[in-house]
């Protein structure tokens, strides 16, 4: 009982740092920029029907940062499809790990196309 | 205190009913610009005026307010969260020790199987075991799969359309795999919305589960059908080139001339760094340097090994992740351990991340907080619906509604209102199921109780729930504020919404079926 009480409070606390996490990669992001493309996933060839970036719960995209750099990112399918984020759409890239994750810029003025 | 011949307790319980459907069909229609004020947000925005409005209120009526701040705070169940938080903890340490991808490898070697020359799946049976895998797998958000295993969804629709000469099959893989990944969170035991009926209903831990994913299989096939013969995306006498043709316009290629044949050649993926320039990707009037493809062959060759070299151990560690996690999971399911879920899920991705080698940076980066959001702004909407009495004046409605008779029949009768109320969520489709689901279960809760009472039948509450659960799980799918169907679309480059209707046809079916189970088959072990 006293272990599971103490997983509900990490797991809580957990959340608390994915928020916190959230919010920084919404407010301070590392790079600000505009999604230019939605990378293809797709092997038209299908000799072994595996495309790019299989295996991940994210999409690549590629990013034309503000001071004109092209750079890949991800971002998940929930923020794309949530936020309503299209090609032409402001976002922030954090580095978290080996990932360049974006997410939507707190921007409330002109956010998304 | 009385106005117009109205209780003001009544009037507040109505108002706050009438502004939570305002916001949802107002989001829906684009009077409420999502860019500017997510569903989610107008929410919470909303849970602030209600609260407000009821405190206001209890300054001139006592019995507006029955419940006390504190007794307010002691109400919140944290359950559902902290279950979908270690769901999605499991589901990230998954994604970064690579049981994705290996599910998409197991996909195409089952696809390649043979025993005595015979195929035994072939590939009738990988497509059937692919759209059906988010259901078996079922992650705590139908995205997360949706997203891992859409190339290989992608893959098979293109490669069964080129073999069978009927473009359709494209729309019918993908989508039907679609409405199964969106669906796929209800049945889910890594915090599914499921759990939330079998909590408040006091049912037994994932006994909802199974009627579930009966439902959504049937679901399933329903929405390849009606995607197939009713609302196809390309026309089914669409010439062959004329498809080739249009998918290579499509795809992002490289093409290079190589010995004056035509050779289309998919770009090698490459390592994001921080910055990189990248070159244009069409430009077919470029051709390589005789002097320079020497190297770039050797390049690709090393880099293809080292990237083999390197996938087959992720390929390996893949494999005995998801196979950790399928034994653990059915385990839980045989065995019920008096272990709460989020205990088992937390020590499983502590134990996939130690297998996988993950850090803990990349399995936070692919931890998704959008349903967590979704789900806790359900929550407290439904939190100031209740106290603010929307409910009761819900069940009051509900009630005069089923009761309404024209020449002393009936017109909708308890039945038909519980069949509107279980389908809501696909009438009004919100980016995330949970939205809906965390708000209004209580709702259905309560007429569950009412209806068991007139028809003194207690399988009545678990049908109920059961099925505006799944219902309420696949409703993302079609949703047109952004649902997963965009996925699909986005990358087939059909428009927004052309799938939505198929997917609402298989989620009426599915309710429907869930239903059934529920009431035939798995109900008396429920109650």
């Amino acid at each position: 009982m006293i272990a599971d009480g103490l997983v509900i409070m990490a797991l809580l606390g957990l959340l608390g740092i994915f928020f916190i996490i959230q919010l920084k990669m919404m407010f301070f992001p590392q790079i600000k920029g505009e999604i230019i493309e939605f990378e293809s996933i797709f092997d038209p060839d299908c000799k072994s029907c595996r495309g790019k970036n299989e295996g991940k719960t994210s999409l690549p995209i590629k990013v034309k940062t503000d001071d004109g750099k092209i750079i890949s990112a991800e971002i998940s399918a929930c923020t794309m499809c949530i936020e309503g984020i299209g090609i032409g759409s402001r976002i922030g890239v954090t580095k978290v790990g080996s990932r360049h994750i974006a997410q939507a810029c707190a921007n409330i003025r002109g956010r998304n196309n | 205190m009385v106005i117009f011949g109205m209780e003001l307790a009544f009037i507040i319980g109505l108002a706050a009913l009438i502004l939570f459907f305002t916001v949802i069909v107002a989001s829906l229609l684009g009077f409420i610009p999502q860019d500017r004020l997510p569903i989610q947000s107008a929410l919470v925005l909303m849970t602030f005026i209600i609260t407000a409005m009821v405190f206001i209120a209890s300054l001139f009526d006592s019995s507006v307010l029955q419940i006390g701040f504190v007794d307010l705070i002691g109400m919140i169940i944290i359950h559902p969260i902290t279950a979908l938080a270690a769901g999605f903890l499991a589901a990230g340490a998954l994604e970064v020790a690579g049981a994705f991808d290996a599910a998409a490898d197991a996909l195409t070697r089952l696809e390649q199987l043979k025993i005595r020359g015979v195929a035994i799946f072939g590939i009738p049976g990988t497509v059937v075991l692919l759209m059906n895998m988010p259901t078996i797998i079922a992650m705590p958000c139908g995205r997360i799969l949706a997203a891992a295993l859409m190339p290989a969804a992608l893959g098979l629709g293109y490669k069964v359309a080129r073999r069978l000469g009927d473009p359709r099959m494209v729309g019918v893989i993908v989508f039907a795999f679609i409405v199964n990944a969106a669906a796929s969170c209800g049945p889910s035991v890594l915090g599914g919305i499921g759990l939330l009926g079998e909590g408040l209903a006091k049912l037994p831990l994932t006994s909802l589960s199974d009627p579930q994913q009966t439902g959504i299989i049937i679901c399933t096939g329903v929405c390849a059908l009606v995607m197939k013969f009713v609302t196809p995306l390309f026309p089914a006498d669409m010439k062959k080139e004329e498809f080739e043709k249009e998918k290579e316009e499509e795809e992002t290629i490289e093409v290079a001339n190589d010995g004056g044949q035509k050779e289309m050649k998919v770009k090698v993926k490459e390592e994001p760094e921080e910055t990189k320039e990248v070159k244009a990707e069409k430009r077919p009037e470029e051709k390589p340097k005789p002097s320079e493809e020497p190297k770039k062959t050797e390049e690709k060759k090393e880099s293809i090994f080292k990237r083999m070299s390197r996938m087959e151990t992720r390929l390996k560690n893949g494999y005995i992740t998801l196979g950790l996690f399928m034994i653990v999971l059915a385990l839980t399911l045989i065995l019920q351990p008096k272990i709460p879920i989020q205990t088992i899920l937390v020590v499983l991705a502590l134990i996939i991340m130690l297998v996988g080698r993950a850090s803990i940076q990349d399995l936070m980066a692919g931890v998704i907080l959008h349903p967590i959001m979704a789900m806790s702004a359900g929550f407290l909407i439904a939190g100031a619906m209740g106290l603010a009495g929307g409910f009761d004046v819900l069940l009051i409605l509900l009630r005069g509604l089923a009761e309404l008779k024209i020449a002393g029949f009936p017109i909708l009768g308890y039945l038909g209102v519980a069949i509107i109320l279980v389908n809501i969520p696909t009438i009004m489709p919100m980016p995330c199921g949970r939205i809906l689901a965390a708000a209004l279960i209580p709702g259905v809760w309560i007429y569950g109780e009412a209806l068991v009472e007139i028809t003194d039948n207690a399988i009545v509450l678990p049908v109920l729930l059961g099925a505006f659960i799944v219902n309420a799980a696949a409703s993302c799918g079609p949703s047109p504020l952004g649902g997963i169907g965009g996925i699909g679309e986005g990358n087939m480059g059909v428009e927004i919404g052309s799938s939505g209707k198929s997917q609402q046809c298989g989620i009426l079916l599915a309710t429907g079926v869930t239903a059934l189970v529920i009431a035939f088959v798995t109900g008396a072990t429920m109650i």
